[in-house]
């Protein structure tokens, strides 16, 4: 069974290379970037706050696949799957396999899923302005984390979710994917960000601001980085335009938000769009012209399964394959998901519908470049 | 007679210049043969047999002499592996333009069966491909050799096509295709037997390569068939109606790509540690750019040649965009953009491509921009160094101590046997040092603030920008342009006797309002374009034969013995 699923997993794990230097924009650029109103940037990371090393706080042990779960089920069909495989029946092989809670949660009843314990030091923001506790009582209720600065009240319920789950740990397949930039380099979507001033200076004023998804890939210089001060057209669909948003620049830091935001995601075999609901941005503008920081938000829980689940290679539907290699089973995230949300409770239920989540970005100034057809859309809006 | 002579021959140069003054009387340098260049060879094919035919092949080098490979065309030979490399591709052209897949569109007669000879259709192709070909009609002996040889191959092997690939590719290595060879009569000023006029088809090729870096369009070879382009009226109307076409933006293209080394772009490469923008993509949209630049203020809007120099739009693709700074809508493809003015960037001094050909792969050169500046825009000799220069002081380990390169420079300059050409070149040279290695502005090097500022020749200037402007109103300049046009036109470098015609060509180019246009058409129409002196010994036989250079006739042979043995003299 192990040789189906490395099949099924190449594409996704991929080869990684070194971890792109940064970028260095001219001093054209920034000069430029002090006199304009607008300014633009493209990112050229993209990571979740995934530890270095072990912080030793998953004293539960780590999260199983469904390949662990069925290893008795997995063992009886092996040969045959491969055989099947091998001969061409993806369709077949998989099959035999066990009911996929990747396409259908409700297959299987909840296995169970280790969520990180303790308030461990990550990034991110106090999205709701509250030091909360889990037993805090409210079905939203969740301990909060401390940033290396030592804020404490950080939301991050993503990284609760995911925190012991082998991929999301130290040199996991998800830690060394953001290490290379693998989604923003390797034929994947770039998230641009404009900013317009609308009072003051640029380094101290207010602005207004969007995010979108590119059109298509960024484009990479000699040596493999995103080209600073390059065009970037923004997606056809303005379902990937956020709508405006407010900020300022205060004491070289941009703060800005909240504003909802579905931005595209691909990395190997995913390809799909977050949905960020709420999201805040903080960054420190650097003197080169770039920026480093932190959007914050909360990750739509439903969206949150759909990303982890819908993976394919061709029509192949391997979110199983995906979650056994990760390290989670999707059943278990499936349940869990609405255990960790803490954010948008519905207004009958009073069920948490997302999750707070955070992304670390890097970004270099870039020329956002709206779409004719974009624009011929928002008119007739 | 003499007498009556005299006055027709002034007549017939008032009909040609109009009412204004006429060209000084000048005779025109030795004839030459000139080997066809790269794209002179491809654009040759194309009109022959259309744009589907590829061209795959190497094409020996050129030599660039004077600063123009259009003087060094008449200076070089076909060396066996080169030769090998033409017949290679003529087959290879044969073989694409006789394929059942466009045979049809190409060929201008299809035979009665594709397995046997058909007299009629070979002759009427060879006749019919090989008068575009040989830009001039085919005699009865070119013909039919060839004709003879195809029908005997197509018998053998039972394949019309088969004997036609051999007829075609024959052509394609025909030294009359290689080479524009002149061919010259004796002007009829008996009392000047030296003085030769070409003929009717040579003066076609010379105009047609001059405006359009093609071969004689139909209306050209017909044209000088009836004999009309020694004629001042058939003359001027040809060469207004070619000024005219679409074909000048490619002769436009071809001199400025001559005149800015843009050859050299070919083997350009840069320390991408350095320049990590930099990629052949990027060069090559940079060489367009500059060249479609040019085109579009000098034939398309019709402007002044000096603001060249000055205009801050320019051609602009995707790629370049990071270079310039400037956003850039249009994904594949070119859109105009205008250049910043806090980049202090404007004219073809700031242009990217400049920029990258006239550096060091990991670094700019002030001197290196300088001599081009000075050789290929000022029209002046730059002597070359001397062998003993210290250039350490240039080598990136010492830039903690000399930050610029106006630091380096003037320790350089220190040493007396470099100042007197540093004092040439650098001014004008660090008046571009803000556009790095590949043309991206910066205001400082190695953390320390360029100074742009400088002096050309006694006019002062702070940025690029001025100094753009500088030249745009430098007298030096457009006369530069004129000479360099002059001698791409005639191929040769001009005589002594032809002093007097540069200036009047510079009057005139300076009263059209420096119209690139009306330069060309004034230089195509000049006594000096039409006629030429003949070799001392030929002079005394030429009465009656045409003077021919000394390439074997085509007629014979498909294969050439092309070695040029007489020099011009300049």
């Amino acid at each position: 069974m192990k040789y189906l699923i490395f099949i099924a997993l190449v594409a996704l794990l991929g080869a990684c290379g070194d971890k792109s230097a940064s970028v260095a924009p001219t001093e054209a650029v920034v000069a430029a970037a002090a006199e304009d109103q607008i300014r633009g940037f493209v990112f050229t990371e993209w990571a979740y706050d995934i530890p270095k090393e072990d912080p030793g706080d998953c004293p539960k042990g780590m999260n199983i696949t469904d390949e662990d779960f069925f290893s008795d089920e997995y063992a009886e069909v092996r040969d045959e799957v491969k055989r099947r495989f091998d001969a061409g029946d993806h369709e077949g092989a998989l099959g035999l396999l066990p009911a996929d809670a990747c396409k259908d949660p409700s297959v299987w009843p909840d296995p169970g899923h280790v969520l990180l314990e303790g308030n461990a030091s990550v990034v991110g923001l106090d999205l709701d302005s509250e030091n909360t506790r889990a037993d805090g009582g409210g079905q939203c209720a969740h301990d909060d984390f401390i940033d290396a600065n030592g804020q404490t009240g950080i939301d991050n319920q993503h990284y609760r979710l995911m925190g012991c789950v082998k991929g999301f740990r130290p040199d996991g397949l998800f830690d060394r994917l953001f290490d290379t930039n693998n989604s923003i380099l390797e034929n994947g979507y770039a998230t641009l960000l404009e900013m317009k001033l609308v009072e003051g200076t640029t380094t101290d004023g207010r602005v207004e601001a969007r995010l979108f998804t590119s059109a298509g890939p960024i484009t990479k210089d000699a040596n493999g980085n995103v080209v600073p001060d390059m065009s970037q057209l923004v997606h056809d669909d303005t379902l990937f335009h956020s709508a405006v948003f407010r900020g300022e620049i205060k004491d070289g830091v941009f703060t800005a938000g909240p504003v909802d935001a579905k931005l595209k995601f691909k990395v190997q075999a995913i390809d799909n769009y977050y949905w960020f609901r709420d999201l805040r941005i903080r960054a420190e503008m650097l003197a080169d012209g770039s920026m480093k920081g932190v959007l914050a938000g909360y990750w739509d829980i439903k969206n949150a399964f759909n990303f982890l689940t819908e993976v394919y290679i061709g029509p192949l539907h391997l979110g199983r394959a995906a979650a056994n290699n990760i390290g989670y089973q999707c059943a278990g995230v499936y349940h869990a998901l609405p255990r960790v949300a803490d954010g948008h409770p519905d207004p009958k239920t009073g069920q948490c519908t997302s999750m707070s989540t955070v992304i670390k970005f890097a970004a270099v100034p870039a020329f956002v470049i709206m779409p004719e057809s974009s624009v011929q859309l928002a008119q007739q809006k | 007679m003499r007498y009556m002579s005299r006055i027709l021959i002034g007549a017939s140069v008032l009909l040609l210049f109009g009412c204004g003054s006429a060209d000084p009387s000048a005779t025109g340098g030795p004839l030459a043969m000139r080997r066809l260049t790269g794209e002179q060879y491809r654009n040759a094919i194309e009109d022959a047999f259309g744009s589907q035919v590829e061209v795959a092949g190497r094409f020996e080098p050129d030599n660039r002499q004077e600063g123009l490979n259009a003087l060094g065309a008449s200076r070089v030979a076909v060396t066996r592996s080169g030769f090998e490399q033409y017949e290679a591709m003529a087959r290879s052209i044969a073989a694409q333009a006789t394929s059942p897949e466009l045979r049809a569109d190409i060929l201008p007669c299809q035979p009665r069966s594709a397995t046997a000879p058909d007299n009629a259709c070979m002759a009427q192709i060879i006749s019919e491909l090989g008068r575009t070909l040989l830009r001039r009609p085919l005699t009865e002996e070119d013909i039919q050799l060839r004709a003879e040889v195809a029908t005997r191959v197509a018998e053998e092997q039972q394949d019309f096509y088969a004997g036609l690939q051999l007829a075609l590719a024959s052509l394609m290595v025909a030294p009359d295709f290689l080479f524009r060879v002149e061919v010259a009569e004796p002007a009829p000023l008996p009392e000047q037997p030296e003085r030769l006029r070409l003929t009717n088809l040579s003066l076609a090729t010379k105009l047609s390569y001059f405006l359009w870096n093609r071969g004689p369009d139909e209306t050209l070879l017909a044209a000088a068939e009836r004999g009309e382009l020694t004629q001042p009226e058939g003359l001027t109307r040809e060469v207004d109606r070619m000024v005219g076409s679409e074909h000048l933006a490619d002769g436009v293209s071809a001199f400025f790509e001559d005149v800015f080394v843009f050859d050299q772009f070919d083997e350009l490469s840069k320390d991408v540690t350095q320049y990590p923008l930099f990629n052949n993509r990027v060069a090559a949209d940079a060489r367009e750019q500059t060249l479609r630049f040019v085109v579009d203020q000098l034939v398309t809007q019709q402007a002044d040649y000096r603001s060249l120099f000055t205009s801050n739009q320019l051609p602009m693709t995707r790629s370049l965009g990071p270079i310039y700074g400037i956003p850039v809508r249009t994904v594949e493809g070119w859109e105009t953009a205008t250049l910043p003015a806090k980049q202090s960037r404007s004219g073809l001094l700031s242009h990217a491509s400049f920029a990258m050909l006239h550096s060091h792969p990991g670094r700019s050169s002030p001197t290196l921009r300088g001599v081009f500046m000075r050789e290929a825009l000022l029209c002046q000799t730059v002597p070359e160094a001397p062998a003993d220069v210290d250039f350490t002081q240039f080598t990136q380990n010492v830039a903690a101590v000399h930050k610029t390169a106006r630091d380096r420079l003037a320790v350089h300059a220190t040493q007396a046997s470099c100042r007197k050409c540093h004092a040439l070149t650098d001014p004008i040279g660090l008046g571009l040092e803000s556009f790095d290695g590949i043309g991206k502005f910066r205001v400082s090097e190695n953390e320390s603030a360029i100074d742009t500022s400088g002096d050309f020749d006694g006019v002062a200037f702070s940025n690029a920008a001025e100094l753009g402007q500088a030249f745009a109103e430098s007298p030096l300049v457009s006369a530069c342009l004129v000479e360099n046009l002059y001698r791409y036109a005639v191929g040769r470098k001009q005589t002594n006797g032809e002093r007097r015609l540069l200036r009047y060509l510079e009057d005139t180019f300076a009263q059209s309002g420096y119209q690139l246009p009306a330069l060309m058409r004034n230089i195509a129409t000049s006594e000096a374009f039409r006629t030429a002196t003949a070799p001392a010994i030929e002079a005394r036989t030429a009465k009656q034969e045409p003077t021919r250079t000394n390439a074997q006739s085509d007629s014979d042979s498909t294969t050439l013995t092309l070695t040029l043995s007489r020099s011009e003299s300049t």
